[in-house]
């Protein structure tokens, strides 16, 4: 039996696999000078010398207009948060993510959501990071965090305004954690939907005096949003209703 | 939370009533200052201010509003004990008593209530927090240059500001000055002609202010700092002396290098000297070095152009002596802190007639925002118009970072086209803080 059919189709194996790489490394040399940055960045701590950090911000910077090189720089990045590397070099790392991640790196990042240590570092790139998948990753995480974890998740969502997140973090309006409370508070203020308005009307009556300016504040945001998209009606039930509140301003 | 010995105003006129009938009763020498006489201001016409951030500048714009008759300086709050007692022991020897109190934590001295107005300055990644708390709880504020950290920061700031109807001022106290009134005001009356162009020299490298350069070795913070608040919304970063006081602008988690420290003032008369307050470039494109090492990151040389929708170039670069000079098909104008100059001379002769544009004058920086606190006029330097001034920076830093040109729409403050270009107009605040 001839054994050069099967050759050839090893051969033609091997060179599909060598093709398939260069196209996830389309310079093997700029690979492999990454490889060696983010080899020093795993070790890195502050105070010492940062020049793999500048590196690593000319090599991201040398790939912001092509996708397939910043997809490649993306998987090398989750690759260090997902090892042993230290807490300076991960924050560093989320940093660039936040810039350049996609929502591939929703699942390394998660894991560190609801870590004390990591939560804020992997909130510098999820908070930037378009799509859903972030947003349920986050909605996901506030039933499992308490304290401060979970008022950096609420601001996260209320940052990316996702209108998904009203029902839960209306939940928290009362809060007796007051950051978690006035977290909430706020995150609807920015979200700025007509049910997060109404949610933050039902609750006027109950918010402490303490936290009304915030609380004030919050549903004015709503108006004041409402008031932009040309929906006056709304805005003006709101700017009319913020009025009448019997706990107005806290100044005597 | 309300300090110790607060006293609401309400509560103290009760008690300054009783004080009035007790005075039939028993003789009581009241000062003639305390009564608005020989030239000094009646209590009921001063401005009740408090301090934020009293370390260089903050102590520099709390002496000079101190200075001021109508101002009666009640609080100062800062998260370094040392410029806390400093403050405190200048305005108590100020007034003569010990009334001055004291914070530490800038939510409680704007809880006192009693507060008209504030002067709030702070590194620039504490610009927004605190300045929109005081605009909820209704008091007026100085603060600083650049108006904030981010693009998103500023734009939250100004319609904090326009929510609550307060009266804001920007430290960019070059408008308050002759020169560049006068500069703007030739500029704006056609005295070079149709503007095409504009030249802004913003500075290079930087000064090590605080001679703490070579302090960046990782330690523990001095016990008179509270650094985890200093620190703030910012990333955590371990305690060093050149990463904090005088020095935090070289660092772009805290400030935002030459730029952004002088944006404030050069672009800022800039855009006053072209009518431009309340527009933005349609492009901005440019480079910028960063350093190597070190624990400062903010561009050391840098030029970036910002193109306006009539065409107009503004180009702003470290390489370009400081200040603003703007060119026209007839000549050009230059000012800067030493004087202007002009070509042709005679075009520093001309005057400006009764018809003609006069922009708003002020003298005296401080005592505009004092004035328009009382009238609740807009000041000399509005948050929107610094918000303006300081989006250029902004920008300027994103096409840098990106190394290519970015695109923005002024009137909604996007970028247009480029989504990573658009993560960078905003930062994630460390919990518990946000906007």
């Amino acid at each position: 039996m001839n054994r050069w059919p099967k050759v050839l189709i090893a051969s033609l194996i091997v060179v599909l696999c060598l093709c398939l790489t260069s196209q996830v490394s389309s310079t093997p040399t700029q690979g492999a000078l990454l490889d060696e940055v983010l080899l020093k960045i795993s070790t890195y701590d502050y105070g010492q010398s940062r020049e793999p950090l500048t590196k690593l911000n000319d090599i991201v910077r040398n790939a912001y207009d092509s996708p397939k090189e910043l997809k490649l720089i993306e998987m090398r990045l989750l690759k260090l948060l997902r090892s042993d590397a230290t807490l300076a070099g991960k924050q560093f790392i989320c940093r660039k993510l936040g810039i350049i991640g996609t929502e591939e790196s929703v699942p390394t990042l998660v894991s560190m959501l609801t870590e004390t240590k990591t939560s804020d570092m992997a909130r510098y790139a999820l908070e930037r990071i378009p799509g859903s998948a972030v947003d349920k990753a986050l909605l996901d995480a506030l039933g499992e965090t308490r304290g401060r974890v979970k008022v950096g998740i609420i601001n996260s969502l209320g940052e990316r305004g996702d209108k998904k997140a009203v029902r839960q973090i209306s939940k928290l309006l009362g809060d007796t954690d007051k950051e978690i409370a006035l977290a909430a508070i706020s995150a609807l203020g920015k979200i700025g939907s007509k049910r997060a308005a109404a949610m933050l009307e039902r609750a006027g009556s109950k918010v402490t005096a303490e936290l009304h300016p915030v609380w004030a504040n919050a549903y004015l945001m709503c108006a004041d949003n409402f008031l932009a998209k040309g929906d006056k009606k709304w805005a003006i039930r709101i700017y009319s209703r913020a009025g009448e509140h019997p706990k107005r301003g806290h100044r005597p | 939370m309300v300090g110790k010995n607060y006293i609401g105003r309400r509560h103290f006129l009760k008690k300054t009533a009783g004080l009035a009938a007790g005075a039939i009763a028993f003789p009581y020498v009241v000062s003639s200052s305390a009564l608005g006489k020989a030239g000094t201001v009646a209590p009921s016409n001063r401005i009740v201010m408090g301090a934020i951030g009293i370390g260089w500048q903050g102590g520099n714009n709390m002496r000079g509003f101190l200075a001021k008759d109508e101002v009666r300086f009640v609080a100062v709050c800062d998260v370094d004990k040392n410029h806390l007692d400093e403050a405190r022991k200048t305005v108590d020897e100020k007034y003569g008593n010990k009334d001055c109190q004291t914070y530490h934590d800038f939510r409680e001295i704007i809880a006192r209530g009693d507060l008209d107005a504030v002067c709030i300055a702070l590194p620039d990644h504490w610009h927004a927090i605190p300045a929109i708390a005081a605009a909820r709880a209704g008091i007026d504020i100085h603060g600083e240059k650049p108006l904030s950290h981010c693009l998103r920061e500023g734009r939250a700031m100004c319609e904090a500001i326009s929510r609550y109807g307060r009266v804001w001022q920007t430290g960019s106290w070059q408008r308050s000055v002759a020169n560049f009134h006068h500069a703007c005001e030739l500029v704006r009356n056609g005295r070079i002609g149709k503007v095409h162009k504009v030249e802004v020299g913003l500075g290079a490298g930087y000064s090590d202010y605080a001679n703490t350069k070579d302090q960046q070795t990782p330690g523990p913070p001095p016990k008179e700092l509270d650094y985890d608040f200093w620190l703030g919304p910012a990333p955590w970063a371990p305690y060093c002396p050149a990463r904090v006081h005088k020095n935090w602008r070289w660092h772009l988690d805290y400030g935002g290098g030459r730029i952004m420290d002088w944006v404030g003032h050069h672009v800022d008369i800039a855009h006053w000297g072209l009518g431009l307050d309340y527009a933005g470039p349609v492009e901005v494109e440019g480079w910028g070095k960063y350093p190597k090492d070190g624990l400062w990151n903010a561009p050391t040389e840098y030029e970036f152009t910002c193109k306006y929708t009539d065409g107009l170039e503004m180009v702003v670069a470290s390489s370009f002596p400081g200040g603003t000079k703007w060119y026209g098909d007839q000549g050009w104008v230059y000012v800067n802190r030493g004087g202007i100059d002009a070509n042709p001379k005679s075009v520093l002769k001309e005057v400006i007639g009764p018809e003609e544009i006069h922009l708003y004058k002020s003298r005296d920086h401080l005592q505009n925002f004092l004035d328009c606190v009382k009238s609740r006029q807009l000041t000399i330097t509005p948050c929107e118009v610094a918000h303006r001034s300081a989006s250029v920076g902004h920008l300027g830093q994103i096409a840098i970072a990106l190394g290519r040109k970015i695109r923005f729409d002024p009137e909604t403050e996007q970028i247009l086209g480029d989504p990573t270009a658009t993560r960078m107009l905003g930062n994630a605040m460390c919990s518990p803080w946000h906007l």
